[in-house]
């Protein structure tokens, strides 16, 4: 490998064209498609323009499985904060103005709120999608596991999530045996999401957060990132971001168990105004914890510091709860 | 673990020490290690006695603790804290003072240009070092985050080889998702 001895002096100014320095000859494809995997969305596109190897591995159907950071789309119609940018995002198959979404590694699963009889998988990388799945009757599904990495493309929904107002149970997550109390009954929201046996949370998903316009007119797509994250958790999927706070990202922390929920809050004063405080919530959305240490307390004896304060109803609870959020006040 | 020593050589003939422990740090070398395949010098053909230096320092500052240079690597968990300082637990607090102390010696590191960014990058690949990998291809990507396609072109050498009405799609992509990305 003559290219190693050659580290000669180089600089790296712009005009020197010397085929040994480029990126594009030092680097095979699974390298140069991993530092394309830690980019952003719209820094991915653009730099599929750069040239027909990049663009080649931009579109190709590995790239966003190996994404290493999450990746957060926002809609919006509404006027809030100057520092959102909004991005539409055509998806061919969103008609009616509700969907749940689930996602994990950069796929998207719908299923529209109405009628509960569309459902369809999307990679809104390479916008291909799969139709015509089989109608479900789950109230509520979870998120999607791949099933190996290297099949990126391959998908199945493995978490079939059943709403706890019918008799059927779920065995809950197999290391706390802690009675989730119910949901209240028929909020197709707030459905529990049971977990099945220990599935590993996804290593890297990116979050991908859509919601029809409230109007029935299709097909531009808007929602509020935020709630519609809130809602996608309520309805028991496990979405990695979080929050962000102007760019930066709060991450789920990987020790957290699926379905719980990440909540922020921006200090309004105090020497600290302005910064965060995290606090997590159960799956049934009845516990708050400060910190991990009580999250793991409860999860191993069932202790519990604070309950939760009484719960609004889960639909208005998503929409209200929302201003208070960080992302909002993001400075 | 004891602290045998292993010696590597790199591609052009010179050899270095490493203790095993840091060894590990590398898939590979670990395979070799573990394999019993240790007969006195590993040979890296791919490695370059400018970089292969650079790797051992790595190797060593990691070897021992896998977990927090895991850590480091996935990046969140540390970020998170700085944003909620008042993570009140003691535990929490020695963790982030070690995880600042390392996140604090990748920086100094990390300082190189591109062209050992490259060769480092590809040994690691080489070796198997997760942590490394996952920094430099970090690093490369802050190198196109935020870009424009010209700007990538330039800084990484690279021709433009779209036909022009090809190109003229690319501009529309490239203006399509113009930058300001909130999030970048």
């Amino acid at each position: 490998m003559s290219e190693f001895e050659s580290f000669s002096e180089i600089s790296d100014e712009g005009d020197n064209v010397n085929p040994v320095t480029s990126i594009d000859f030092l680097l095979h494809d699974d390298l140069l498609e991993r530092i394309l995997a830690y980019l952003p969305i719209a820094s991915i596109f653009r730099a599929g323009c750069v040239c027909k190897r990049w663009n080649e591995i931009v579109n190709s159907r590995r790239l966003n499985v190996l994404s290493q950071k999450p990746w957060y789309f926002m809609f919006t119609s509404s006027d809030e904060p100057i520092l959102w940018k909004w991005y539409s995002l055509e998806l061919l198959c969103i008609e009616a103005p509700n969907w749940f979404i689930a996602s994990s590694c950069g796929l998207v699963c719908f299923m529209d709120n109405d009628s509960r009889s569309q459902l369809f998988v999307c990679n809104p990388i390479i916008k291909d999608y799969d139709l015509g799945m089989e109608p479900i009757d789950y109230d509520v599904f979870g998120g999607l596991e791949p099933l190996d990495t290297s099949l990126p493309w391959d998908w199945d929904i493995t978490r079939k999530v059943i709403n706890p107002s019918e008799e059927e149970v779920v065995p809950p997550p197999p290391e706390k045996e802690e009675e989730a109390p119910p949901a209240p009954a028929g909020s197709q929201n707030n459905a529990v999401a049971h977990q099945q046996p220990p599935l590993p949370l996804p290593p890297q998903p990116q979050a991908v957060v859509l919601e029809g316009p409230p109007s029935p007119k299709p097909p531009v797509l808007v929602g509020a990132a935020i709630r519609t994250e809130t809602a996608a958790v309520s309805a028991g999927f496990t979405t990695e971001v979080v929050a962000y706070n102007g760019g930066r990202r709060i991450v789920r922390p990987d020790w957290l168990p699926p379905f719980w929920t990440v909540l922020t809050k921006v200090r309004k004063n105090g020497k600290r105004a302005g910064q965060f405080d995290k606090y997590y919530e159960d799956p049934t959305r009845q516990y708050i914890f400060k910190s991990k240490k009580y999250v793991l307390e409860f999860l191993q004896h069932g202790k519990v510091v604070k309950k939760r304060g009484p719960k609004k109803a889960p639909k208005t609870d998503a929409a209200q709860e929302m201003p208070e959020s960080s992302v909002q006040t993001a400075k | 673990m004891s602290s045998t020593k292993i010696f590597l050589k790199s591609s052009d003939d010179k050899t270095f020490e490493i203790d095993e422990t840091a060894a590990r740090a590398s898939e590979t070398l670990k395979n070799i290690i573990d394999g019993g395949c240790l007969d006195g010098v590993i040979p890296l053909p791919n490695v370059s006695s400018n970089i292969l230096p650079k790797v051992i320092e790595y190797c060593k500052k990691h070897g021992g603790d896998n977990g927090s240079s895991k850590k480091i690597a996935n990046g969140g968990v540390d970020k998170d804290k700085e944003i909620l300082p008042d993570y009140d637990e003691e535990e929490d607090k020695r963790e982030k003072v070690r995880v600042d102390e390392l996140k604090k010696w990748e920086e100094e590191y990390m300082d190189f240009d591109q062209q050992v960014l490259y060769d480092l990058m590809l040994a690691a690949n080489y070796l198997h070092i997760k942590g490394l990998l996952d920094l430099t291809v970090e690093k490369a990507a802050s190198m196109i985050r935020g870009r424009t396609p010209d700007q990538i072109r330039e800084n990484f050498n690279i021709n433009s080889d779209f036909t022009p009405e090809e190109e003229e799609e690319m501009i529309l992509i490239e203006d399509e998702w113009d930058d300001e990305w909130a999030f970048d």
